[in-house]
């Protein structure tokens, strides 16, 4: 599935998607690019694992999208853990012997990834406060400019934080990989992937219970949009 | 005197980085300023007025990054209205810091909590067979009304002022908001149905991963809806649950 690709290429797509998905997030744009789906199914497309990929991209963010990004709330990094995941399937694949432990393990990094990269940008934030802080210092002196200059090397560290927590898990993921393969069958990979099948069902049971919490008068929508999904998915 | 064009694209422009030298002293405050410097420099020709309108629009600022259009027009003419002397400065001050909450409610209830699950749930729905389209469907489906507020809020905020923000406070916009809520249900009910339909139907027999399915959807709504578990938590109890049994039941050479 990743014909050509070197371990290095590989990583060297995660570190710059990560720094891209990183910036989308939230400190330009927000186009949702960043957002698992999208991540992992491009990111799949870049790497030639469209196949793992999806599945990763899919339980991530049916379970994902009820966490609102309000205010200065933390919310898992989803980017950069993403590419991440989806390049330390990528890097498992290219083995037989690791191959079956591609999604499950891919999973498991993104969602322990998300979590840890959270807390990397609230350490960004803080680091912004300094850039912020100087920069207000210059511009009283009449540089205005300085403000500018704060807000661009803060996109630089945000750039640079995603590419870093996209290439950690990947070489996480990658090692993860190996060491279950190596000390576990087939069966284990299996079964792996059997038990985080779920994850998609309770992503999906939590999409609706938060649709109908927050408009309760909705709810009928939503049995509507149940029973049009089920009427479309049993003649298809 | 002629009043002077303000550069309002090079603040759209500029808005859509709001957020990135975001603080927990200040939030978006240093973001705001960048984003009006460009109307500042216009209106502010002199050096040590203009230091001290960029200073002033570093303080505390936040709202929701896509909404903050209408407040950055309306500050903007403000701003010019402020050099002018038609103004006090103390009115515009006042004007950013009294609507950034009522504008961040109205914008994360409406984007966040209704355009973006929505987006999202008919996206995930035509992935399950086609994730590139379901890529695909989940950007647009939210990117073209983002990218309309967006516009729309800086042409009204610019050309309005302060009474812009009637746009989005008054009743249509209340409509238009309980709308897409109805749409962002039933795109979620949509993809339950489809998703679970195909767990349950897989070959044309009922299949007794489609009943577990089932029954792991209700059981997680209900936790989140009785805020047990969180989604994050959901996740990391699936996937560690997922290498336990793997560690557990398939040692090497079973």
């Amino acid at each position: 599935m990743t014909e050509g690709l070197s371990p290095g290429a590989i990583l060297g797509v995660a570190a710059a998607g990560g720094a891209l998905l990183a910036l989308d997030a939230a400190p330009l744009a927000q186009t949702l690019v960043s957002q698992p789906l999208p991540a992992a199914v491009l990111t799949g497309l870049v790497l030639r694992c469209g196949a793992a990929a999806a599945p990763i991209g899919i339980a991530l963010q049916a379970l994902w999208t009820s966490l609102l990004p309000l205010g200065g709330s933390l919310i898992p990094d989803s980017g950069p853990a993403t590419v991440g995941a989806v390049a330390a399937a990528a890097l498992l694949l290219a083995d037989p012997t690791t191959a079956p432990w591609a999604v499950p393990v891919g999973m498991a990094v993104a969602f322990a990834g998300g979590v840890a990269g959270a807390h990397t940008v609230m350490w960004g934030r803080r680091a912004n406060h300094g850039l912020v802080r100087a920069a207000e210092a210059q511009v009283v002196q009449g540089d205005v400019a300085a403000v500018e200059r704060a807000h661009v090397a803060a996109l630089g560290l945000a750039a640079a934080r995603g590419a870093a927590v996209a290439l950690v898990l990947a070489v996480a993921g990658w090692g993860l990989g190996l060491a279950l393969s190596r000390a576990t069958g087939e069966t284990a990979a299996s079964l792996a992937a059997a038990a985080t099948a779920w994850i998609l069902p309770a992503g999906v049971g939590v999409m609706v219970a938060a649709a109908v919490l927050r408009a309760r008068r909705a709810a009928w929508w939503a049995v509507a949009g149940v029973v049009i999904g089920a009427g479309v998915a049993w003649r298809g | 005197m002629a009043e002077p064009r303000l550069p309002l694209w090079s603040v759209s422009v500029r808005a859509l980085a709001l957020q990135a030298s975001f603080t927990y002293e200040r939030f978006q405050g240093a973001g705001f300023a960048v984003a009006m410097l460009p109307v500042l420099r216009r209106v502010w020709p002199d050096r040590r007025d203009l230091a001290e309108a960029t200073r002033r629009h570093m303080d505390y600022f936040n709202t929701n990054p896509v909404m903050c259009t209408y407040v950055l027009g309306a500050a903007a003419r403000l701003e010019a209205e402020v050099a002018a002397g038609r103004t006090p400065v103390e009115i515009a001050r006042g004007f950013k810091a009294s609507v950034g909450g009522p504008v961040a409610a109205l914008g994360d209830r409406f984007l966040w909590g209704t355009v973006r699950p929505a987006a999202t749930a008919l996206g995930l729905a035509v992935a399950l067979r086609w994730p590139l389209a379901g890529v695909l469907v989940m950007l647009a489906g939210y990117n073209v009304p983002h990218l309309w507020l967006r516009v729309r809020g800086m042409r009204q905020g610019a050309a309005l002022g302060p009474s812009s923000i009637r746009d989005i406070t008054g009743t249509r916009f209340g409509r238009l908001s309980q709308r897409a809520a109805d749409v962002c249900a039933a795109a979620c009910g949509l993809l339950a149905g489809l998703a679970a339909t195909q767990a349950v139907r897989p070959a044309g027999t009922v299949h007794v991963t489609g009943a577990i399915w089932l029954i792991f959807a209700v059981l997680s709504g209900l936790l989140f809806a009785r805020r047990r578990l969180s989604p994050t938590q959901l996740g990391l109890v699936g996937c560690a649950l997922g290498l336990l049994v793997a560690l557990l039941g398939g040692p090497r050479g079973v």
